[in-house]
């Protein structure tokens, strides 16, 4: 609370060091007009400003007041808006904007001045549904937003966060705490979690220090430090920043009143890092809370709100032991194939942070198609792949890739699959299909059963026991996991 | 094979229809005959020792395996049971190109009929293994092959004597499978 109050003496000194400088030059650039949001004034601490009649703003003002998403991108001097249904890029000294795609032109341009990046309100905001007001006589901006815009709200308010020692973060707090988005930064390596709608009880806030609490912790394994501020007041954001050695795995968990954060190190999980981290200098900006210059605000690299999100895949080779499946024409059975490409899938799948390989069988072993959906359904599996090779009698011309799905909710990750296992195998294709296949009807996730070619053809048979046929499939298989899960 | 013998039976019939026309009418009415017979039309049009005949519907899959396809066999009987294995070793027969036998290579056991429930023990050699879709229009093939008599309500099928969770390790088998 100490700190606030300095704060607030600095900027009225601040302000009363501007204030002859403005009037100094007050023929040439007018008295700076004021903003309003919906009745409420903002006080930006770098004043907009009006050039050839149009307001320009501290673009900071768009992230902190309206709650729009704000990343600069500094080769090419651009700066990127984004909110709940538009992005819109704007080019330093450029009257060409970039709206959802398509190029814009603007009657004014963002400029670049004194470090801080001003950008032009009303050209903005409109594409964000806000209705603007210019009050000539006041000099006053009015901005209102659309009539459905929903109201402020703070869902969850937290009571404090401690470390139990067993590589857990106990959050408590009032209310429905919700993970907005995470995401991991670089130099030093950090993970941010953003809770949304969330803010802290006064008597929490009254501890921070330079506007955040922060924890250090000795000797442990792969984390110094956490630390956690409000990032964000409209909509209310927290903050939670975890300083770690190395990119680390998590859980969340909740129940009421309690949320539990797990970590899990890499040397755990013997995975790699799946998240690329980005270049960013600006080491201490991710605790933004109102008095950064503004104008280069980090830019997180995954906004997924399910980002962190472990998903486990069932991989289920098809047949074994007793049941051999379809024999080949090249005196190999089924049952080797589906196995040899689900331990490579396995494989594949280790490598990624957020996938969670099972296999339902990992030796040439008969499983009941009912014990398969057991096991996916006990798992409480996120996706289900049954990998099959196909045949015929009789027509050993037959040939071809098939994708099948049993439940409508399964057909779109067919359809994403199928397209992946199409490219790897070269086969023709025998498009997506719907059959009551046991594994794939009596399980609840989505569950496809890939027939990925004819054994009973001598061309598709011969392709898919090639070792890099079944590398590819694999691969497909994974790539497709990904792009169904929006990973990729 | 199977048409070879369809064959000669159709000439048989023909004789036996011929000869009908002359002698045989003294059989035909004979009511005595039908008493302990089972209650199926079939049975009281033929009361005799003698085959009866029928056109029957045999389900086969397409030359692609991407639907049933389906031929007409003529099928010789002298018993509902019997009836049900002639129609059995029909669907263990290709038709033309696009009439292929998704039963070729299954061996059988045994096919018993009881009541209005047929048993039909089978033996899955490794050759007779099929994918998926094969799997699925098998056992179309041969629901809709057995359903097509009125006497069948349901259809037992065994693998090895065993009632077993799958044909071939794709589809769930109901036991019995009844009528639709």
């Amino acid at each position: 609370m100490k700190k606030i109050a300095s704060t607030v003496l600095l900027l009225s000194i601040l302000i009363t060091l501007f204030a002859p400088v403005g009037q100094a030059a007050g023929q040439a650039v007018s008295q700076a007009p004021k903003l309003f949001l919906d009745g409420v004034e903002l006080k930006p601490l770098v004043n907009p400003k009006i050039i050839n009649e149009r307001t320009l703003v501290p673009v900071r003002v768009l992230s902190e007041s309206l709650g729009y998403d704000i990343s600069w991108d500094n080769p090419t001097r651009s700066v990127t808006i984004e909110g709940d249904t538009q992005l819109i890029r704007l080019v330093i000294d450029n009257n060409i904007a970039m709206v959802n795609d398509h190029f814009v032109e603007m009657d004014t341009q963002a400029i670049l001045e004194n470090g801080t990046t001003l950008v032009p309100i009303r050209f903005i905001g409109e594409q964000f549904g806000l209705t603007f007001e210019w009050n000539q006589e006041k000099r006053e901006v009015h901005m209102f937003k659309p009539e459905n815009a929903e109201p402020e709200t703070i869902a969850a308010t937290i009571k404090g966060i401690g470390y139990n020692n067993m590589n857990e973060l106990i959050i408590l707090h009032d209310g429905d705490l919700k993970l907005d988005r995470s995401f991991y930064l670089s130099n030093p390596t950090r993970v941010v979690f953003d809770f949304k709608d969330a803010a802290y009880t006064s008597e929490l806030a009254a501890t921070f220090v330079s506007g955040e609490s922060k924890t250090t912790l000795e000797g442990h394994p792969f984390m110094n430090s956490f630390r956690y501020s409000q990032f964000q007041k409209t909509p209310s954001i927290a903050r939670l920043v975890l300083d770690v050695t190395e990119n680390v795995g998590y859980k969340l968990d909740s129940e009421p009143g309690l949320t539990r954060l797990t970590l899990i190190s890499e040397e755990d999980t013997d995975t790699e890092p799946g998240v690329t981290i980005p270049e960013d200098s600006d080491s201490s900006s991710e605790n933004g809370n109102g008095n950064g210059n503004g104008n280069e605000p980090e830019k997180p690299v995954v906004t997924d709100p399910n980002a962190g999100k472990k998903y486990h895949i069932v991989i289920d080779a098809g047949h074994g032991g007793t049941d051999p499946g379809a024999a080949s024409v090249n005196k190999k059975y089924e049952k080797e194939f589906n196995l040899n490409v689900a331990l490579k899938v396995k494989a594949l799948l280790e490598k990624e942070p957020l996938l969670v390989p099972h296999l339902t069988r990992e030796t040439d072993v008969f499983i009941a198609l009912n014990d398969r959906v057991q096991f996916a359904e006990d798992l409480g599996a996120d996706l289900f792949v049954s990998i099959h090779a196909n045949s015929i009698l009789n027509n050993s011309s037959v040939n071809g890739t098939e994708t099948y799905y049993s439940r409508a909710d399964s057909k779109p990750f067919a359809d994403v699959m199928h397209k992946h296992i199409l490219g790897a195998t070269k086969l023709k294709d025998r498009y997506v299909k719907q059959a009551d296949f046991r594994v794939i009807k009596s399980t609840t996730m989505p569950a496809i059963l890939l027939e990925v070619g004819f054994l009973s053809n001598a061309n598709d048979a011969n392709t898919l026991f090639k070792a890099e046929t079944q590398d590819r499939i694999a691969a497909a298989i994974v790539a497709g996991i990904k792009e169904y899960l929006k990973l990729s | 094979m199977m048409k070879m013998k369809a064959g000669s039976l159709l000439a048989a019939i023909a004789l036996s229809a011929a000869l009908a026309g002359c002698g045989a009418a003294d059989k035909l009415p004979a009511p005595s005959n039908n008493t302990g017979a089972a209650a199926s039309p079939q049975e009281t049009t033929a009361p005799t020792e003698a085959p009866d005949t029928i056109e029957a519907v045999i389900y086969t899959s397409d030359a692609e395996l991407l639907k049933l396809t389906e031929r007409t066999e003529t099928l010789s009987y002298s018993s509902n049971e019997e009836l049900v294995k002639a129609a059995i070793d029909a669907l263990r027969q290709s038709g033309g190109e696009n009439e292929l036998s998704l039963w070729e290579k299954i061996e059988i056991n045994g096919v018993k009929l009881t009541a209005d429930s047929v048993t039909i023990d089978v033996h899955v050699p490794d050759e007779a293994r099929l994918g998926a879709p094969g799997e699925a229009l098998a056992i179309h093939s041969l629901q809709s092959t057995l359903f097509q008599f009125d006497f069948i309500q349901s259809i037992q099928l065994l693998i090895d004597g065993e009632k077993a969770e799958s044909l071939m390790g794709h589809v769930d088998l109901d036991h019995p499978m009844n009528r639709p």
